[in-house]
């Protein structure tokens, strides 16, 4: 019986153009044009226009030094604040340095002097590349002239580097020390393209069974006892076989071609994409039923996409979301699935430190798998009643 | 509205407002209208704003490992534990337990404090303090490095200006000495560094930009689908202008609406600045409403299919914002992805705002990323012909 469904449902995905652009297409163009577009990972060469107040030798080499931090590029000494900013709003540039007067003069006197950065707020990307360079890069300047001084007095080299910083901030960046773009937002955009593809896909399938009236054939089977189970066996079956070729493509090519995090091991990879997959593929039978038409899903949930993206905590994070809005999130596989996919694939970490979130995903799977059976044995006994019409099946979901 | 109808013979017989109300009609038959067009961008702005409510990350959890146990070290502990950013929720004996707890993912850094610390500190030589960040989630990390690097800069500094005044250097002359050159940074048009306004800014008109795409495809492509054409068409007085005006003028005043609820989002309750021409602003959201229409218009031409229309149209708002380089930045991608990015109408609306909203620049300059909506335009009226005969004969019909 199940192998009969199995048959049945590739069937339908297979002569279904709109069915193989969302379950197979859509999970090669998305991650492949997100990919691409974030390829270079890092903003390098920021292009950031000087004003150089002072134009003395200790100015031009601060400016050296800006110049060759890999975060900057000067595109232009301006010698106005004024002309800085026009090139700025002609959008030359991402932003002005600006070394005062009297720069040189006040530092041989041993007195401060301050440097500024303007960083354009309005591109987040943008304003972290220029601070992070200029802190860097002053910082620096600033030591050696410290250094410097101390030596003047007397001091030995590292004597001076003691007494400069006495606690010392060594940091150190793990599983992502470049501070990737694509590395930090794709392993997790990947899973929720699978998890949204798949619901929809299923959806529409669901969707078009109705306006088709295609599933009648398989009321009678589903009304007997326990006859529900090997529709549900067959049709998941199916969807698990095209996304086990789906998750190949997207988490292990896309993640070797583009150098995404592959710390953990495959094994572990495996055991818990497996749960979550039958998790979604359980939610989104459990939703078909609710399509009457072909397009309904894609006009009710491609807007949950980018939504469920900051409600898994990829890039947002968790403990920053409202505990109501995170708690209702779990109702999406994503959510669970998220935390403990990054830690395996970034961190590395094996089953053992992820068993909270596992419990949590099986949980949920046992729950959608209810949910699935329920809905396909109302979705039967539904068109047994209604004989050919194919009707709404929001009366059913209501009795529910 | 159906008093209206009935009753003035202006609106039964202007062929303009015959369209209009049988659109209108139309849409009081099926869910999906009142969904795309009111429920929809609601629910997504409420649970948006909601995910974004804190503004920016913080409290996020820090892990320390004091192998000093004295004054000093505790006083570090503290100082990390007072900035926004970092939460210091546990105290490990050792390394070993501490990283085990982040990859637990309860912990996002761990702060090391050596043997000793005090005891070299106060001899005058130095000490260094490891701190290892999870930068897997960059934002993360990016705030953490923030908060730590300061609060440790803070001590040292302080550490230094002690030793400074207890050398006999007044207050100001020690601050002179113990950092040469400052750095000032300017945060421009998001002084509070706020990730929502940057975040929700762009989210909420694609939220909108999403529904005006699939309201719009499903409205004209059903037409298609059904084969209803000639009957719309018929209303209209066999004119296709005034088909399409009477269809879409509907969705444009409820999308309009939409966002306008967006803009008291966006300006009133989070505060998002506005230092530019609000009406501007107004026309630009109406007329970015309208491109959209009509690229929807293209799209269904084009495809002459109403599910591979909303499928495309999905694909082009979820690719709008990556492409848009807000979070990204274009230069920095590969040229042909930077090129692809200039087929977004979006990505001319993110110029827009942020010309006009965050950074308060003459209308001068929004006018050109205005002026390029104008080809998405062109595009669908280059297709209407064939959209005529779409609709009027009966091969292109019924199509799934």
């Amino acid at each position: 019986m199940t192998g009969q469904f199995y048959r049945t449902e590739m069937r339908n995905i297979r002569k279904d153009s709109g069915a193989i652009l969302i379950l197979i297409g859509a999970l090669m163009i998305y991650p492949l044009a997100y990919s691409i577009a974030y390829k270079n990972e890092v903003v390098r060469e920021l292009k950031t226009t000087i004003v150089d107040l002072d134009r003395t030798t200790t100015s031009r080499q601060l400016i050296r030094m800006i110049n060759s931090a890999e975060q900057i590029e000067i595109s232009r000494v301006a010698v106005s604040l004024d002309e800085a900013k026009n090139d700025f709003f002609e959008g030359n540039s991402g932003g002005i340095v600006v070394i005062p007067q009297h720069f040189e003069k006040d530092i041989l006197n041993g007195k401060q002097t301050n440097v500024s950065v303007f960083a354009d707020g309005s591109y987040f990307l943008i304003y972290r590349q220029l601070i992070a360079g200029s802190v860097k890069t002053v910082g620096t300047f600033s030591a050696g002239i410290e250094i410097k001084k101390l030596m003047m007095e007397g001091k030995t080299y590292d004597q001076a580097e003691e007494m400069r910083d006495p606690l010392v901030t060594d940091m150190h960046f793990w599983f992502n020390p470049s501070s990737g773009y694509g590395s930090f937002v794709m392993p997790g955009i990947i899973i929720i393209i699978l998890q949204q593809t798949l619901l929809i896909g299923i959806g529409m399938l669901g969707g078009t069974a109705k306006e088709k009236n295609r599933d009648s054939f398989m009321v009678p089977a589903a009304l007997k006892k326990g006859g529900v189970l090997p529709i549900l066996f067959g049709k998941t079956l199916s969807y698990l076989t095209v996304y086990a070729v789906n998750c190949v493509i997207t988490m292990v090519w896309i993640h070797s071609w583009f150098n995404y995090p592959d710390r953990g091991s495959y094994l572990s990879v495996l055991m818990l994409t497996l749960p979550f997959l039958l998790s979604v593929i359980f939610m989104g039978i459990t939703l078909s039923v609710l399509f009457k038409r072909r397009e309904s899903s894609i006009m009710f949930m491609v807007f949950l996409s980018p939504i469920v993206v900051f409600l898994s905590g990829i890039s947002w994070p968790a403990s920053s979301i409202p505990p109501v809005v995170y708690n209702l999130a779990h109702l999406f596989p994503s959510t669970i699935m998220m935390p403990a996919y990054l830690r395996i694939r970034s961190m590395g970490v094996g089953i053992e430190a992820i068993k909270h979130e596992y419990f949590l995903m099986l949980l949920q799977m046992g729950f959608y798998f209810c949910t699935a059976a329920v809905a396909l044995y109302f979705s039967a006994r539904h068109n047994a009643r209604k004989g050919n019409n194919s009707v709404a099946i929001l009366s059913e979901t209501e009795q529910k | 509205m159906k008093d209206i109808k009935q009753t003035s013979p202006f609106f039964r017989t202007n062929p303009f407002f015959r369209v209009f109300f049988r659109e209108i009609d139309r849409m009081t038959g099926s869910t999906i209208y009142l969904f795309t067009t009111l429920i929809g961008p609601l629910i997504s702005f409420i649970i948006l704003l909601s995910v974004f409510s804190d503004g920016v990350p913080r409290n996020l959890p820090v892990g320390i490992v004091d192998l000093d146990n004295t004054n000093l070290s505790r006083k570090i502990g503290m100082w990390i534990g007072a900035t926004p950013e970092a939460e210091v929720i546990k105290h490990y004996p050792n390394q070993r337990e501490a990283y085990q707890e982040m990859k637990e993912g309860k912990l996002d850094a761990v702060v090391i404090i050596p043997d000793g610390t005090e005891k070299h500190i106060l001899k005058g030589g130095n000490e260094t303090v490891q701190v290892f960040v999870n930068n897997s989630n960059i934002l993360k990390g990016g705030f953490l490095q923030k908060g730590i690097y300061k609060s440790l800069a803070t001590l040292s500094g302080g550490i230094k200006l002690q030793v400074a005044m207890k050398n006999g250097l007044s207050e100001n002359q020690a601050m002179d000495k113990i950092q040469p050159v400052k750095l000032q940074q300017h945060v421009l048009f998001n002084p509070f560094g706020n990730y929502s306004y940057f975040l929700l800014t762009a989210l909420l008109p694609l939220m909108i930009v999403l529904f005006t795409l699939l309201a719009s495809v499903f409205a004209v492509g059903i037409e298609v689908k059904e084969g209803t054409g000639p009957e719309w068409l018929e209303h209209a007085g066999g004119s296709l202008i005034v088909a399409l005006a009477g269809k879409l003028l509907p969705y444009t005043i409820l999308l309009f609406i939409n966002a306008m609820v967006m803009n008291v989002i966006l300006f009133v309750q989070i505060g998002t600045p506005l230092q530019g021409s609000f009406a501007f602003l107004l026309i630009s959201e109406l007329y970015l409403i309208m491109t959209y229409q009509m690229f929807s218009v293209f799209l269904v031409s084009a495809t002459a299919n109403l599910r591979l229309g909303l499928s495309l149209a999905s694909a082009y708002s979820m690719m709008a914002l990556t492409f848009s380089g807000l979070t990204f930045p274009q230069f920095s991608m590969p040229l042909a992805a930077s090129i692809f990015s200039y087929i977004f109408p979006f990505t001319y609306w993110i110029k827009i705002f942020i010309s006009q909203a965050m950074r308060g620049e003459a209308i001068v300059r929004a006018l050109i990323p205005l002026a390029c909506f104008l080809p998405f335009i062109l595009l669908a009226v280059i297709f209407l012909p064939r959209l005529k005969r779409l609709l009027k004969e009966e091969k292109y019909w019924g199509k799934i």
